[in-house]
């Protein structure tokens, strides 16, 4: 193994813009795309519909177009909480071993560029990809609701809306990475795939409950002073921040939702004299996120690390 | 014994006055009050009886003699004119004689005699008007209490009582006389009704409530009202005075006139709070006290104002603490300055509590060793 010489991102455009046209053009963006689209319409006409019925005055009404759900349909962000790790895995699982089983990546390879650029360039293909499909939703639901409820939103509520915009892409960097990271693990496409969203159902359907057993196991409920049970709820919460799903669902109600004012258990001394129901300032609302959205950029890079790492060790001469 | 005793006595009294009554034969004219004293320009209606005592049934005509020169006289039964009545046996009409007095009648006694003659009874009755000199129309005011005592924003009520001191009905108007933005107002005893004038009866009195609201900002001191009562030339007037004790009235809010301000949690904020007295005396030994969420601090830079002279105001900097665990988010806090002679005031104010950035900046770190750990792995493991 012999050190590189020069920059380690040569390359690297001709990569991304190559990855994203393939991504683009393939027909499995023209079947998430739709899913997504109908999603929007779908969840969004519910809204409205539901907005026009019941709120009478509410300085953040735009924002409700993204939160309010209605029966039978979940509400938008609840839409994209799962479609989002579909799209990213759907985009992912097979960027590595993909190559391999086309036997394409030596062919790749042996263009002058550097390995690490390939799997750079895939990620952030993935991403861009990614967040054009979000954009795009993100403008359809906005104009939307501009059209049937002929309400232009506040320069707050675009802010809000965009940094949610923003929060959804790093929850799908999240798993993208995860995909690209079985997909350099495991040599056939199908494993990768259906390891990526064995991960993502664990996480989704089953952590919440794992957390709610491991909780009292950890810290037990001794003799019911009030500090043992905020204690162990405050484990059960942090126990439940592994899985991204909880970090991209509180930084969703934080943000969109701006009289929220804590992500986790509030004693009643804290809320005396408390002002209930005013809206928190953007910045504050930003801040009360800042964690659980900095969690998910760290998750995505770790991952990508991991991916890069077991990537750059893998003998790929096939 | 006794009882029969007092038994036979009642019955032969009982039995005397009813022979008493029938003795009488004859046609009897009556009037309660023969005699009268009237106006020139006066109606005057007098109620009149006729009766037949013992007398078989019988026409009786009815007449007026005597009738001054320019008088007009009318004799009316149900009414209307009549110039006889007709009597049963012991039966009796009710009539009544209409007396118009010409306005320019001299004052002097008048005789006239009214006559009814039946068939076998004849009845006289003679009448005297006199026409003396009118009493001119008089009233009076008086009250109670005349000087009352209060704060600026107390209603002074006085309780005063008109009478009408001539013998003919008045319409009275009353007025006041009270410096600027002084209302007064006039009642009836016991009405919530605002009237301007009152109608008297000959004689008559009335109780009423002079109620006196002075203007809110008014200074202290001693302010006169003139009350005035008058009906036609006849007037009485009053002389009422308001004491007005000074009052200290504050208000607080900040310079720009906003109840909120902004503090970071565990940490002092400054918010200016400016203490106005609005009353119309000053305000002493101010003291200034907060209701916090527990947890918080507030500190008031002076605590204690010895003096907020009427109409002036003070300036005060609080410097407020929310607790260290406080969420963000708007909270309320109540400041009440407290002068030692009035009433306290107490003010609401929103104070939105901001969080420390400090996660926000651990949030960066985190993210820096993550790329960190990308930049070493790029570094240890990039190669050809």
């Amino acid at each position: 193994m012999t050190r590189r010489e020069g920059s380690a991102f040569t390359g690297m455009r001709v990569v991304f813009f190559k990855e994203l046209a393939d991504l683009l053009s393939g027909s499995r963006m023209r079947f998430l795309e739709a899913l997504v689209v109908l999603t929007a319409l779908g969840t969004a006409y519910a809204a409205i519909q539901n907005i026009k019925n019941t709120v009478g005055e509410d300085p953040f009404l735009f924002l409700r177009l993204f939160t309010t759900a209605k029966d039978p349909l979940p509400s938008f962000v609840a839409f994209l909480g799962f479609l989002v790790p579909l799209l990213a895995i759907a985009l992912g699982f097979d960027a590595v071993n993909g190559e391999f089983q086309r036997r394409t990546l030596g062919r790749i390879l042996s263009q002058p560029i550097y390995r690490d650029v390939l799997l750079f360039g895939k990620f952030l293909a993935g991403l861009t990809t990614l967040a054009m499909v979000l954009t795009a939703t993100w403008l359809f639901v906005t104009g939307l609701g501009i059209l049937l409820t002929g309400l232009a939103p506040s320069g707050e509520e675009v802010a809000r809306s965009l940094i949610y915009l923003v929060a959804a892409v790093a929850y799908g960097g999240v798993w993208l990475a995860l995909s690209m990271l079985f997909s350099t693990l495991f040599k056939n496409p199908a494993t990768s795939a259906l390891a990526t969203i064995a991960v993502w159902l664990f996480f989704t359907v089953f952590w919440g409950m794992i957390a709610g057993l491991l909780a009292p196991a950890l810290s037990p409920v001794r003799y019911g002073f009030p500090d043992e049970v905020l204690r162990q709820a405050q484990v059960e919460l942090a126990l439940s921040r592994i899985s991204p799903t909880t970090l991209y669902a509180e930084a969703t109600l934080a943000i969109l939702r701006p009289e929220v004012r804590a992500l986790g258990p509030v004693l009643p001394l804290q809320l005396q004299g408390m002002v209930l129901g005013t809206p928190l300032p953007l910045s504050q609302s930003l801040l009360l996120i800042w964690p659980q959205f900095s969690g998910l950029i760290a998750a995505s890079v770790i991952l990508f690390v991991l991916a890069y790492v077991i990537f750059q060790r893998q003998e790929i001469r096939a | 014994m006794r009882r029969v005793l007092f038994a036979l006595v009642a019955v032969l009294s009982f039995a005397l006055a009813q022979g008493a009554r029938s003795d009488y034969t004859g046609l009897v004219l009556s009037t309660p009050f023969p005699s009268t004293t009237v106006r020139a320009g006066e109606t005057v209606n007098l109620s009149l009886k006729l009766k037949s005592y013992n007398l078989e049934p019988q026409y009786v005509r009815l007449g007026v003699e005597g009738v001054p020169e320019g008088w007009t006289v009318a004799l009316l039964g149900d009414g209307r004119p009549v110039k006889a009545a007709y009597l049963e046996p012991d039966g009796s009409v009710d009539l009544s004689l209409r007396v118009e007095i010409p306005k320019d009648a001299a004052a002097k006694s008048y005789a006239m005699t009214l006559v009814a003659s039946g068939s076998t009874a004849k009845a006289t009755l003679p009448l005297t008007f006199t026409l003396g000199e009118v009493l001119p129309p008089k009233v009076s005011l008086e009250v109670e209490l005349p000087v009352l005592k209060g704060t600026p924003t107390s209603t002074f009520r006085f309780r005063a009582t008109l009478k009408n001191e001539s013998d003919q009905d008045l319409l009275v108007g009353l007025n006041a006389d009270a410096p600027q933005g002084f209302e007064v107002r006039f009642k009836p005893a016991f009405s919530t009704q605002e009237v301007t004038t009152l109608p008297l009866k000959a004689g008559a009195s009335k109780d009423m409530d002079i109620e006196i609201s002075p203007p809110p900002q008014v200074a202290a001191g001693t302010y006169p009202i003139q009350v005035l009562a008058r009906a036609g030339e006849a007037s009485a007037s009053l002389s009422l005075k308001v004491v007005i004790t000074g009052r200290p009235e504050l208000s607080l809010s900040t310079p720009d006139g906003r109840l909120s301000g902004k503090a970071y949690a565990g940490r002092f904020s400054p918010l200016k709070l400016v203490i106005k007295n609005r009353g119309s005396a000053p305000a002493k030994n101010v003291k200034l006290s907060s209701f916090e969420p527990s947890g918080w601090e507030v500190k008031f830079d002076p605590k204690k104002i010895d003096e907020i002279p009427a109409g002036g105001q003070t300036q005060v900097t609080v410097q407020i603490k929310p607790s260290q665990k406080a969420i963000a988010g708007d909270y309320m806090v109540t400041l009440t300055a407290n002068p030692q002679n009035g009433t306290s005031k107490s003010e609401d104010f929103r104070i939105t509590v901001l969080t420390s950035t400090l996660w926000g900046i651990v949030g960066i770190v985190l993210i820096a060793v993550a790329l960190g750990a990308l930049a070493f792995a790029v570094a240890r493991f990039g190669r050809r």
